[in-house]
């Protein structure tokens, strides 16, 4: 199992985003309301994130070249905990959106 | 009638470095990149170059440090705020390398456009850049050099990766 967390910015959020990526099948949990670190929480979300509990080697790489091919999606693996992976890249979750 | 509703990006950063906020800055960060490639030539094609052969590459960044304080001193200068020490010759650069994270402001195109965080994770003022600070009846803009290191793409990947927009 590869564990990676998807982050869609949410102006190029749209709702068939993890169908069209193949992903649909692997999330865990709900998304993600996401805002860099120094935001307030007024200042709303700026990403959502998808925990992605991905099989097989080769959804992973399809999955990959989704990312790389469409504009606004990070790719993030899953090493350490959500707080510690998002804090890395300067995010956190927004708990009151 | 509606406007033409350009997809430009603007809008101003803040910057953190080593989890620190360096303080208000002049002007745009500059961020800069460029591949490095050996020249193919061949006699029959005289000195045109034909082909490059693909050697990595490097990034750099530009800010102008407006702000006096100890994280902006430490930002320029990562040997110690105080600034008039260097450290013994024969330590590495990537010793001194701290992520720098770069945020756009909320509520403006480059939040909207992207990237809304870009976080270059080893970087340090540039070895050889020359911090030209002024003293004087003025403000005390600072410009720093970066330099940036990378991390491989992926485990046992050779492809270096030297920063994460989101």
């Amino acid at each position: 199992m590869i564990d990676q967390l998807l982050l869609v910015r949410k102006f190029n959020s749209r709702s068939d985003l993890l169908e069209k990526a193949g992903m649909a099948g692997f999330t865990k949990g709900d998304p993600l309301n996401i805002m860099p670190d120094v935001w307030e929480d007024k200042d709303g979300v700026s990403h959502y994130g998808y925990i992605l509990g991905i099989p097989k080697l080769d959804d992973f790489n399809n999955l990959q070249q989704f990312v790389k091919d469409n504009e606004g999606l990070t790719l993030l693996d899953m090493d350490t905990n959500i707080t510690a992976t998002l804090a890395a890249v300067g995010l956190r979750i927004n708990e009151s959106a | 009638m509606t406007v033409i509703n350009p997809a430009i990006p603007a809008g101003p950063y803040t910057f953190t470095w080593n989890g620190n906020d360096i303080g208000l800055t002049e002007g745009p960060a500059r961020m800069q990149q460029s591949p490095f490639g050996l020249p193919v030539r061949a006699t029959q094609w005289g000195d045109t170059i034909i082909d490059y052969i693909l050697r990595g590459g490097g990034y750099f960044a530009v800010i102008v440090v407006k702000e006096w304080t100890t994280n902006s001193k430490l930002f320029m200068w990562p040997f110690g705020s105080n600034q008039g020490v260097i450290d013994e010759p024969g330590r590495l650069f990537s010793s001194y390398c701290q992520a720098l994270v770069m945020t756009a402001l909320a509520n403006t195109p480059a939040a909207t456009y992207g990237p809304v965080t870009r976080t270059y994770h080893y970087c340090a003022t540039l070895p050889g850049h020359n911090l030209d600070i002024q003293a004087g009846p003025q403000e005390r803009n600072v410009v720093v050099a970066l330099g940036v290191l990378p991390q491989p793409n992926s485990g046992g990947s050779y492809k270096a990766k030297f920063f994460t927009d989101t």
